[in-house]
């Protein structure tokens, strides 16, 4: 499946997956379009498309939670920064994604 | 003025805006994309960013001795003492 088509592929399916949890792609399409065509690269090169943000482990288990749309897996650190850590995705209210700042996870954990 | 260490992937759109902060205020840092450096480099660099408490997420700066994970400007700038 050649690149635009698989990137078009992941968005119908990432869409099935968010929705329900309340999110939805970014407004901001640049930063959208840019962090799917990373994700086909990585999936091609890994078989699967991970977080294009997160260091790939080779643990199993770690690693399962970096595949996107990983939000499930980082639910409140996620909710309290309204995006994922990539900003694919963001809450459903959001309208202007530029004023949404990245918060370490360590940093959220320590309130 | 402060060390200045990025941590990168080169998927990591943060990590280019990241990259591009530095770069457009002529700040002197060094840049490490960690998903291009082979297998012995990422050991080095993995120890670098964990001894920091960092090394899953991306971008992870070091200014001095303090460590930022994420694209941060307003953090940047204070650990830099430099003017927003």
């Amino acid at each position: 499946m050649n690149p635009a088509a698989r990137k078009k592929a992941l968005r119908y399916f990432f869409q099935k997956v968010v929705d329900p949890l309340g999110y939805k792609f970014t407004p901001d399409e640049e930063l959208a379009e840019f962090c799917l065509e990373q994700e086909v690269i990585l999936e091609r090169r890994y078989g699967v498309p991970f977080c294009p943000c997160k260091r790939i482990t080779a643990n199993r288990y770690e690693d399962m939670q970096i595949v996107c749309p990983c939000i499930p897996f980082h639910r409140e650190h996620f909710d309290a920064m309204k995006r994922c850590w990539c900003g694919l995705f963001v809450h459903k209210d959001v309208v202007d994604p530029a004023t949404l700042k990245q918060v370490s996870e360590k940093k959220f954990r320590k309130g | 003025m402060k060390t200045v260490k990025v941590f990168a992937l080169s998927t990591c759109p943060w990590c280019k805006k990241t990259k591009q902060f530095f770069q457009d205020r002529k700040i002197p840092a060094e840049f490490f994309d960690y998903d291009l450096a082979g297998a012995r480099e990422q050991e080095e660099l993995l120890a670098e960013m964990e001894r920091f408490g960092g090394g899953n997420s991306f971008p992870l700066v070091l200014i001095g001795e303090e460590a930022v994970e994420g694209y941060d400007p307003d953090q940047f700038c204070d650990l830099l003492e430099i003017p927003k």
